[in-house]
């Protein structure tokens, strides 16, 4: 069940969605608990009481002339709520795509200037896509790790393992997509995550995506044949906890 | 045996101890390799307690030790550096202060007119001889305003290779020299041989001769580095030139089509308000729909992408970005141009910033031009306090190994393509404040900078 949120300062618009919405609810027989629509920012906020992927908003970028007051609505929201789901729907010369997924995760844009069929399919392809999600909690738990220099988030279940980097003071992140590098010691991000696991002296692994041990050559496996070391010492501790 | 039995005197050990602490500086800002406090206070004290128990040994192979040091340092923590560099900076900043502190010794005894044995025979000559020799370093260092950056660049140097290695070899070749005459006077001393050659004038006369050819191998190397450096930001310059008159060119045309919009417009709206005026809706509905409601898509399109670049304050940046992503609209690429807030130059040197940009838009470019629906996604906004830019491209294959295609010489198209990236890396190295994440999942391949 959905609790879904309008913020839209134009009266036409606000109808139109609400329109696309309801029609989308009678076509696939899905029902929202809730559907509330706001001219007024703080108004939308103070409306919020729960949290998690069965918050769906609608927003509007600019409202009232503040060009980016609906961005600004969108942060407090992911502040508050890592799960909700968030959907700009807007002119399309207001399209940032990848800036906004990157800052809020936002789930899609909706271009205002669609015929109503084209936006109607938009709006219900959205809403489709949160009910069939709603529940499955996914592990979207990120891992956190900050000091002077670096900032770095990122999903745990991403994370396959940490090593230092050939650059001195620096640490590589391998994850199931790809990797990063920052200014870091791997002593300290096995400080910071209690969930992570120092295999090595120069390698911090994530147990939970670990699929292979290899206890002769002290190998660690990972999908995708990523892999690492784990010393003599530390094989028993990683195994107990690898089968936790 | 009582500690304090222990021969240890400032006079001797003290200056020892000094000497040492004054060479990892030396060398922590030669070699801008950030070596701990405490390894510059305790490597000294170590080395101190050696020459208390060895003393004949660690003086006379004192030249050895800044290796042995750094060899060690080396195995533990991947210092990263190519031989010529390893061998620089593992005997030059002990032959740079022996040699000010030769100087010194030469300029007292030129001042005092005393002999050589009458000055040691004074029990603080290695202590001002060290005091002295460190401030004429520190003139000296300021003087030439030796750029250790530019020492540094000129090492990897690929072109300077040859001066580079022989300025390398004239370091360790006059420290063997003085080295071995320093065997020779020990050995002389202890009355074995008899060498019937002034030992200590010669060992003066090669520090003051080796001097002047360090001097000027430091200027000709620091010059050649400017030279080049300087060539290449007027490359850039002019780069930038041909860039920005072919991106207004690019924004004119989008506002001579624009103009000619108006122009329709003005006579769509003329006979949209003769059928209002008559009542006739079915005409108003097939005057929008035939005209009206296709010009918000052409409007759209992705030569005004380009256009989005507007809010790039630096126009070095603006130039050669705009120049990569009109290369990549001549060649069919889709693209997707993203730019929010108002962006001036990030924190990072500008040069280092446009070369990393123009390698990731190149391989960018490079990659989505293979593909069947070639794409490319720039974004460059700020979150947080950080400046963040993002290059995504479409790719052949579903997911490309991250890690590799960093590797130099590594192209996954043929020889001689490959390095870019790899020089990102090295360009990177130098950033604490830069993370660079890079991603490859579902046919996107997709480079991810943030600048604190």
């Amino acid at each position: 069940m959905l609790n879904i949120f309008v913020l839209e300062d134009d009266f036409f618009q606000q109808s139109r969605l609400e329109q696309a919405i309801n029609r989308c609810m009678k076509e696939n027989q899905l029902k929202y608990r809730q559907l509330e629509i706001f001219g007024k920012p703080q108004q939308l906020l103070d409306a919020i009481k729960e949290q998690g992927n069965h918050q769906f908003f609608f927003l509007d970028i600019e409202i009232k002339g503040d060009e980016k007051k609906g961005m600004e609505i969108a942060r407090e929201i992911r502040a508050k709520d890592p799960n909700a789901v968030i959907v700009f729907v807007t002119t399309h010369s207001e399209f940032m795509p990848v800036t906004y997924k990157y800052r809020v995760a936002a789930l899609d844009f909706i271009d205002k200037g669609l015929a109503d069929s084209d936006f109607y399919d938009a709006v219900s392809s959205v809403l489709v896509y949160a009910f069939e999600n709603v529940g499955t909690t996914v592990a979207s738990d990120a891992f956190v790790f900050r000091n002077e220099h670096s900032h770095v988030q990122v999903p745990f279940s991403d994370i396959l393992y940490f090593e230092t980097s050939s650059t001195i003071h620096k640490v590589v992140l391998t994850t199931k997509t790809g990797h990063m590098e920052f200014y870091g010691k791997v002593s300290d991000i096995a400080k910071a995550d209690e969930r992570l696991y120092q295999s090595h002296r120069a390698y911090v692994v994530n147990p939970e995506n670990v699929t292979k041990i290899d206890r002769t050559n002290h190998i660690v496996y990972f999908e995708d044949d990523e892999s690492c070391f784990v010393s003599r010492l530390k094989l028993k501790g990683l195994i107990e906890r690898v089968e936790k | 045996m009582n500690f304090f039995e222990f021969p240890i005197t400032l006079e001797y050990e003290g200056v020892f101890f000094l000497k040492w602490v004054i060479i990892l500086l030396i060398f922590r800002q030669i070699s801008l390799y950030k070596l701990n406090w405490k390894y510059c206070l305790g490597i000294p004290l170590f080395l101190m307690f050696l020459e208390v128990f060895y003393y004949d040994i660690v003086g006379l192979f004192e030249i050895l030790l800044l290796p042995i040091v750094l060899t060690i340092i080396n195995y533990k923590n991947k210092l990263n550096w190519t031989k010529t560099q390893f061998l620089f900076y593992s005997f030059f900043p002990f032959s740079l202060l022996q040699l000010f502190i030769s100087l010194a010794t030469s300029f007292v005894l030129f001042c005092t007119n005393l002999t050589v044995e009458q000055w040691w025979e004074y029990k603080w000559s290695d202590f001002v001889s060290l005091f002295l020799g460190t401030i004429f370093y520190y003139l000296f260092y300021n003087f030439v305003r030796m750029d250790n950056k530019i020492i540094h660049s000129g090492l990897s140097s690929f072109r300077l290779k040859r001066v580079v290695s022989l300025f390398v070899a004239s370091v360790i070749t006059s420290s063997m020299l003085i080295f071995i005459l320093d065997v020779l006077n020990y050995i002389q001393g202890g009355g074995w041989i008899k060498v019937s050659v002034d030992i200590i004038h010669i060992r003066r006369i090669i520090s003051i001769v080796y001097f002047f050819i360090m001097i000027s191998f430091l200027f000709y190397i620091s010059e050649e580095v400017k030279k080049e450096q300087e060539a290449e930001l007027l490359s850039l310059k002019d780069q930038q030139l041909n860039s920005m008159s072919s991106y207004s060119k690019h924004i004119e045309s989008l506002y001579t089509q624009i103009r000619g919009f108006r122009h329709d417009y003005t006579n769509l709206l003329v006979s949209l308000n003769e059928a209002i005026n008559s009542n006739d809706m079915p005409a108003v509905k097939n005057i929008y729909n035939a005209v009206l409601a296709d010009s918000g898509k052409s409007l759209n399109s992705d030569s005004y992408q380009i256009g989005n670049l507007a809010k790039i304050g630096n126009p070095s940046i603006k130039s050669i970005i705009s120049a990569k992503l009109m290369e990549a609209h001549q060649k069919g690429i889709t693209l997707t141009v993203e730019v929010e807030d108002y962006m001036d130059s990030p924190k990072m040197e500008l040069l280092d910033f446009i070369r990393i940009l123009s390698i990731l838009l190149d391989n960018a470019i490079e990659a989505a031009e293979s593909c069947q629906k070639p794409s490319l996604v720039f974004a460059f906004f700020k979150d947080k306090g950080s400046d963040i830019l993002i290059v995504e491209n479409s790719t052949e294959k579903k997911r490309v190994n991250t890690k590799t295609i960093f590797q130099r010489g590594f192209s996954s198209k043929g020889d001689n393509r490959g390095i870019g990236l790899a020089n990102v890396k090295e360009i990177l190295d130098k950033y604490d404040n830069v993370i660079l994440n890079t991603t490859s999942v579902n046919y996107q391949f997709r480079q991810e900078m943030r600048i604190e």
